[in-house]
């Protein structure tokens, strides 16, 4: 590999680091946190590319210069830039041709056998602080499987008497009228996923398409026989909600929850 | 280091480039991939990409992007070891017995808020200072594994239960000084290859530039393999082969901690995920906890890349091994 091509593939790594942190890219791959960072170390990267490019730019022009030629290569061996430094270009190219969306319908029918991780979440207060004239209370889904999967019988009392509203993704059953609301937790990106999933059941609207993002308003139902779970593990983080109204919206800017 | 004065290196490096006119093609082959994709984007490909592909990708870059400013992080902190730090300061700071030198090393591993990334470049540089090897290693598995931001991370992970973060710091720490005295006890001297590049330059500033841009191709290129592979794995292997070894045995300890070596999950982030594998014993998860900081498939790539194959193909399986003893012994005790 030669310097003037590490110049440009560097160059290149860095203006994908810029381009995914400057638009809303990153929030399909990362947590929102990491947009400082991203953004400060592709912009670090397009920076030393141009530090090298302007330190061969000068030298190549020095070269011109009568006196001053080019020397032999006795120590090639160790400037030798390896092949694999070509691998930088990767990224791009998967940024470019595939333009991967976040995480959908794919994961989530794969990733339901590890658990969701208990989270410390007070239930109560929320639904104290957020209940208005019996309108349903708001929660993030992984605030709604928590409580629904948890050992607190006071909290699992609280959700079978408080309607909620929750979002997601369509995952449809083979059935085509219950669906299955998935959404997915990531603690920094989405290699580390985890799949919060709800079991909607009652819905008898048009059906719905697969990874269409709706919001759902219902109420826990802890007496449904469970649904078609693959094993005996998933089942306990599957709750099921009995479902009013089934509402289609737009992918939030946001697609992934977050533990903190 | 080169035997050539320091001055002349630095401009024949990047003359002798104009010399090798007759390189192979690769580079024009690439960037005429690069720029024909850039003028026709997704026209040519026609079709939208297969969930399968897309789900790749996805991971891919969320590893790639993810890990990619904790990378630049430890290569600019390479590159400063080598532009500023003499070699001599290394022998006054650092014991001289590997018996003080090791645990010293993975203490200070311990304070540094580090990624698994980016303490690859930063302990091949400090090699190359002249830190006796098994000193740097030990910093190499102690910085991911047990700095306070893990630690926090890993107390909110699991609500309630602090003596998690205790037998995570006890284990990683005793696994890692174990591979440090076992490593100055037998290793020989060329199982560790020096891959990255002896860089002489005639400033500081050149020093710098120079260090950073071997190091980040060689790093860089690595994790980017490293992270397809991950991307790959992720999305081919079935997670349920995982659940078929949930329960108390060893096997499921051995298969959690080979979990973590396959889903090469950053430290930062995996105590999120061991958290919700209630199927599993506490010490499983414990092992998934202290394995995956230190050798996961993307950690073995950069290893291969930062010390050669050999050294790899030794060192990765002893770190394995010895986490999972680490995490057993551990576990038993405070789990």
């Amino acid at each position: 590999m030669r310097h003037g091509d590490a110049a440009a593939v560097i160059g290149l790594i860095g203006f994908v680091a810029l381009w995914m942190g400057l638009t809303d890219g990153m929030l399909r791959y990362l947590r929102p946190s990491m947009r400082p960072w991203l953004v400060a170390s592709g912009a670090a990267l397009v920076a030393l590319a141009a530090g090298i490019a302007f330190v061969l730019w000068r030298e190549r022009r020095r070269e011109g210069e009568p006196g001053i030629a080019a020397d032999g290569c006795a120590h090639e061996d160790h400037h030798r830039l390896g092949l694999v430094g070509w691998l930088l270009v990767m990224p791009f190219l998967a940024v470019w041709c595939v333009d991967p969306s976040a995480l959908g319908a794919y994961a989530a029918e794969r990733y339901d056998a590890l658990g969701v991780p208990v989270i410390d979440f007070d239930l109560a207060s929320h639904v104290e602080a957020h209940r208005f004239s019996g309108q349903p209370v708001e929660l993030k889904l992984h605030e709604f499987v928590i409580s629904a999967t948890s050992d607190d019988e006071a909290a699992r009392g609280i959700l079978r008497e408080t309607p909620v509203r929750l979002r997601g993704f369509v995952l449809p059953s083979t059935d085509g009228t219950d669906f299955r609301l998935v959404r997915f937790m990531i603690g920094c990106c989405a290699g580390d996923a985890v799949a919060l999933q709800v079991d909607v059941r009652g819905y008898h609207g048009p059906p719905l398409e697969e990874e269409a993002w709706v919001e759902v308003i219902g109420t826990y139902d802890p007496h449904a026989p469970a649904g078609e779970t693959r094993d005996e593990f998933a089942q306990a983080s599957v709750p099921v909600l009995a479902v009013d109204e089934v509402r289609q919206i737009d992918e939030p800017d946001s697609p992934y929850e977050y533990p903190r | 280091m080169t035997a050539t004065r320091p001055s002349e290196t630095s401009s024949r490096h990047l003359a002798h480039r104009e010399k090798s006119k007759d390189a192979p093609p690769i580079p024009i082959a690439v960037w005429a991939v690069v720029l024909f994709l850039f003028t026709s984007r997704r026209s040519l490909l026609g079709f939208t990409s297969p969930a399968a592909l897309e789900n790749w990708a996805t991971i891919f870059l969320s590893l790639t992007l993810q890990a990619l400013p904790f990378l630049v992080l430890g290569i600019g902190l390479s590159a400063m070891i080598s532009a500023f730090v003499p070699a001599s300061w290394v022998t006054r700071v650092l014991p001289a017995r590997p018996a003080l030198a090791v645990p010293v090393a993975g203490l200070a591993g311990a304070v540094l808020p580090g990624c698994e990334c980016s303490s690859v470049p930063v302990a091949g540089r400090l090699v190359e200072r002249g830190i006796p090897q098994a000193a740097a290693l030990t910093f190499l598995l102690t910085a991911p594994a047990i700095n306070p931001i893990v630690l926090v991370s890993t107390a909110v992970a699991f609500p309630g239960r602090p003596e998690m973060v205790l037998a995570r710091f006890v284990a990683s720490f005793l696994a890692a000084v174990t591979v440090g005295l076992v490593w100055s006890r037998f290793a020989a001297p060329d199982w560790l290859e020096r891959r990255l590049l002896a860089v002489a330059g005639s400033s500081h500033g050149r020093t710098f530039l120079d260090t950073a841009m071997a190091d980040l191709l060689q790093a860089g290129g690595f994790l980017v393999m490293g992270a397809a592979l991950v991307a790959t794995m992720q999305t081919v292997v079935p997670r349920e082969v995982i659940d078929s070894f949930a329960g108390d045995s060893l096997a499921s300890v051995v298969a959690l901690a080979g979990l973590a070596v396959v889903l090469s999950i950053c430290s930062e982030a995996d105590a999120f995920v061991a958290a919700g594998m209630t199927q599993f014993s506490p010490t499983a998860r414990l092992a998934f906890l202290v394995v995956g900081p230190m050798v996961d498939l993307k950690l073995i790539a950069l290893h291969a890349g930062a010390f050669g194959r050999r050294f790899a193909v030794r060192f990765d399986p002893l770190v394995f091994a010895t986490a999972v003893a680490a995490s057993l012994a551990v576990g038993a005790v405070l789990l």
